[in-house]
């Protein structure tokens, strides 16, 4: 019993002085994630909680402005395609790592290299599969190879962290992150912490926030609690319904698109009439509002956000409209079908609530809606399934490189990982697309492919979601639309 | 004694290599990790790609006999999620493992021995009965 006690007063002992410590140093900051990173090499993994931290830390050649144009970051200027397989990157001089290493040509051919090789095995690999090699020109200029025309490059690379090569094959490289950033790593504690360090020599001026803390808490509720205790200062994916309580509830349209992906060759949804139908039976504004308090806008009858390449701003959303709904069911003959809406459960923000009201809405204009909610492996066995596609498939699509051509490639164009059409016309533009380095016909090919899709009703679109964060009222933050947390464009308030 | 000992260590090495095979195959019929690691719109070609680099391609008895071959090399393996060594995660758990099986190991003696005595006083009556009672509910639950 005596132990006990002495541990709990030690234990209550350090949370008053971490509180003070936290208080007295106003140039820190401290985020809640979700998630623990399994590995900080920035390379290896699609692993939300490793993005978060090595954001800080690494760069890119390429980055986005906080409303997500793409411009040079370790790039000196924009690269320029000089065949039609090859883009020069020249790049910006005098630029270090944290150890001291020079960030010149061979970094960035180590890491593309390093990137590409299969017997590295990134998980990030489909985001670069067009590459094909990396040559140094001279110390500051490097030509990228791709296998074909790949005009989606400058967003690829956007997403690809450049590494020291001498230190990255130090077995601690994934233990201990070096880069060129404006933070240097300082401690993991695993289970607990990681501690980052502003590193004051960065070529882009010194950052504001000395010290950054980043804790691992699962729940929400949890996250929120620690929020308004003040004991974090950012907590990502804030609930919907927990906005109003927080010092600062930051949103911003995100990068994921909910939407119900229609069997057009097999089946009641076979029929466009049936699939327009459906679109017209849900009610997208009540689901903004109902299931997310408003932190999410209407999608704008294509998988894409306005920010996206290839939005076509001609397409918007279809009208809620039960009554042409119930017509057009009708006229094709399928009232009273059966529709089978296949759904998971848990792994993402109210997707079982969404299936379940996108279902209610469905039988209130006379269709039999069949939802299965499956777990997580079992329903992408079912996404995945090429042979027997099921009516109906709630999916939501993340697209990080905010960039048609991936969502496109996986959901609309016929034989994608996620589609349910065989239609060639819309295959061969988005394959036309995909080759095109001429800027202007490039888009001018999604638009006509996302006129197609949204004429032929091959989806439901859903809602374009916002990300909400929960900020404490000393940290000023504008928020980014593609989701990073970077700590240098966060100012502690005087 | 040694015998006894000897007997024991026996059994517990039969138990590990029961364990061993059931986790192993169980953990493989549940859940594919490539679906789960690689982003949804990953092509089937990258996802094949990426089975293979990870040895997930091959039967399950031929990934059986590679894993139990690299135990008696003292390698076990490396951690798909964290790549890095297995044993190097257990390490970091057990200290905390340890502390737990410990303090829970010093309750039931100073529990189970003064209760022990009283139930063995008298053999049948309700303290002895009560015991077992409560016992047989503190073994069932996990």
């Amino acid at each position: 019993m005596n132990v006990n006690w002495k541990r709990a007063l030690v234990a209550i002992t350090i949370c008053l002085s971490v509180g003070l410590a936290a208080r007295a140093g106003a140039q820190e900051v401290t985020i809640a994630l979700g998630s623990e990173p399994t590995t900080l090499d920035p390379q290896l993994r699609e692993d939300g909680g490793e993005r978060a931290v090595n954001d800080n830390i690494y760069e890119t050649l390429m980055a986005r402005t906080p409303q997500g144009k793409l411009v040079p970051q370790l790039a000196a200027e924009p690269p320029a395609l000089i065949n039609p397989t090859t883009w020069e990157v020249k790049l910006r001089p005098g630029i270090k790592f944290h150890n001291g290493e020079p960030f010149n040509a061979d970094a960035v051919v180590f890491s593309v290299k390093r990137i590409i090789n299969p017997q590295f095995n990134s998980e990030q690999i489909s985001f670069f599969a067009t590459i094909k090699d990396a040559e140094k020109v001279d110390d500051l200029t490097v030509g990228i190879i791709t296998n074909g025309p790949d005009p989606i490059l400058l967003s690829r690379l956007y997403w690809m962290k450049m590494v020291p090569p001498g230190y990255a094959n130090d077995p601690k490289f994934a233990e201990a992150p070096v880069g060129t950033g404006p933070y240097r790593f300082d401690v993991w504690n695993r289970g607990q912490n990681i501690i980052l360090k502003a590193n004051n020599d960065y070529w882009g001026g010194k950052p504001q926030i000395q010290q950054v803390t980043y804790r691992f808490v699962e729940e929400p509720g949890t996250r929120l609690a620690g929020l308004m205790a003040g004991e974090f200062d950012v907590i990502t994916n804030l609930l919907p319904e927990f906005s109003r309580q927080v010092p600062q509830a930051i949103h911003i349209l995100g990068l994921e698109h909910p939407i119900v992906i229609l069997n057009a060759d097999d089946g009641p949804t076979k029929d466009v009439r049936v699939r327009q139908a459906l679109n017209y039976a849900v009610d997208k504004d009540a689901l903004a509002e109902g299931l997310f308090d408003g932190y999410a806008q209407i999608a704008q009858g294509q998988l894409l956000s306005p920010s996206f390449f290839g939005f076509n701003p001609k397409v918007g959303p279809y009208p809620y409209d039960p009554e042409k709904a119930k017509a057009l069911l009708k006229e094709a003959g399928a009232v009273g079908a059966t529709v089978e809406l296949i759904g998971t459960a848990g792994r993402w923000l109210k997707d079982r609530e969404l299936v379940e009201a996108v279902a209610a809405f469905w039988d209130a204009v006379g269709i039999k809606t069949k939802v299965r909610i499956f777990e997580f492996n079992e329903y992408l066995n079912r996404l995945f399934d090429r042979k027997t596609r099921a009516d109906a498939i709630f999916v939501v699509s993340s697209n990080e490189l905010l960039d048609a051509d991936k969502s496109f490639s996986a959901y609309y164009r016929a034989d994608g990982i996620g589609s349910s059409n065989s239609d060639k016309d819309l295959a061969a533009l988005i394959d036309a697309a995909r080759t095109e380095t001429d800027v202007v016909k490039r888009a001018d090919l999604y638009r006509q492919a996302v006129k197609r899709a949204c004429d032929q009703a091959y989806f439901v679109w859903l809602l374009n979601i916002e990300d909400i964060y929960g900020v404490s009222a000393r940290i000023d933050w504008p928020a980014r639309v593609d989701a990073k947390i970077l700590v240098s464009e966060m100012k502690v308030k005087k | 004694m040694g015998r006894y000992i000897l007997k024991r260590l026996y059994h517990g090495v039969v138990v590990i290599f029961g364990v061993t095979i059931i986790v192993f195959v169980v953990t493989r019929m549940v859940g594919d990790p490539v679906k789960v690691m690689l982003p949804l719109e990953a092509t089937l070609e990258q996802r094949a790609a990426f089975e293979k680099q990870l040895g997930l391609d091959r039967p399950i008895p031929v990934q059986f006999l590679e894993f139990i071959g690299g135990i008696a090399r003292m390698d076990f393996g490396e951690s798909l999620w964290q790549h890095r060594p297995a044993m190097d995660i257990v390490f970091e758990k057990l200290p905390r493992t340890l502390e737990l099986a410990f303090l829970g190991i010093g309750l039931a003696f100073v529990l189970s021995i003064p209760l022990g005595i009283i139930a063995a006083l008298r053999p049948g009556g309700v303290s002895d009965r009560s015991t077992i009672f409560v016992s047989l509910i503190g073994l069932s639950v996990p």
